[in-house]
């Protein structure tokens, strides 16, 4: 769920904002299969890098935090890995909310 | 030193750029030059004529520390103001990032709304205000 950083903009940039957010939104699918196909510790660090940076810039905290902490856990160490690959699959469920549209909330009365 | 007008953002990740533009030329009203790796920044840098750089440290190829030491070595670019920005915000990363000779630290993820406003105290802060 994208949180809300866009208070206060103008109805023109709030538009144009959501339509950057989508396009992100959009290529999720292809950044989940560049972490799924990493193949050294080194390349799913950097995409997880480069997940937890850019998902919180469009307001998905949630996943930017949750692909920080898989980033941390990648360093390669054997131990971490069951903490590692639940870690991993709390971005993936990150990433499927963020896919989820939004529900309008129910208008009151 | 003049106004800041002119902003170089240098980010190898293409929805990070795509946000930055956002930030800074739809809501900074800065004009903005995009690159994506540190290669072009170097060769564009004389051409635009930066009044800030904001530079990525992880990038494949010349990184964010060896971009700038390079950017350093154009005559034009010895005074320019460069933020570095990075996910890695430990003290002691930020420490290190500043011996480099930048002038400041922006933290990914960042909020597109205020980043015009962070740019720029980092700009006043160079320019001594």
């Amino acid at each position: 769920m994208a949180s809300e950083l866009t208070e206060g903009l103008s109805s023109a940039s709030l538009a144009k904002f959501k339509v950057l957010q989508e396009h992100f939104v959009a290529g999720l699918a292809v950044r989940w299969c560049a972490v799924s196909d990493a193949i050294t510790p080194h390349e799913l660090q950097a995409e997880l890098h480069r997940l937890s940076g850019a998902a919180g810039s469009y307001g998905f905290e949630h996943l930017s935090q949750c692909a920080r902490a898989a980033e941390l856990l990648s360093n390669g160490h054997k131990a971490a890995g069951t903490v590692l690959a639940l870690a991993l699959a709390q971005v993936q469920v990150e990433i499927k909310l963020a896919q989820t549209p939004a529900q309008e909330a129910p208008s009151a009365g | 030193m003049s106004d800041l007008r002119r902003v170089m953002c240098v980010e190898d990740d293409p929805d990070i750029r795509m946000i930055i533009e956002f930030s800074l030329a739809t809501l900074g009203g800065y004009e903005v030059f995009l690159c994506s790796d540190g290669r072009t920044a170097l060769a564009q840098a004389p051409n635009f004529k930066p009044d800030l750089v904001l530079l990525d440290v992880m990038m494949p190829g010349l990184n964010g520390p060896e971009t700038l030491a390079a950017l350093r070595k154009h005559v034009e670019m010895v005074a320019v103001p460069v933020v570095f920005m990075t996910a890695k915000a430990m003290p002691d990363e930020v420490e290190e990032l500043l011996q480099y000779g930048a002038t400041g630290v922006i933290v990914k993820p960042f909020d597109p709304v205020t980043l015009p406003q962070d740019i720029r105290i980092y700009w006043d802060y160079a320019r001594g205000i």
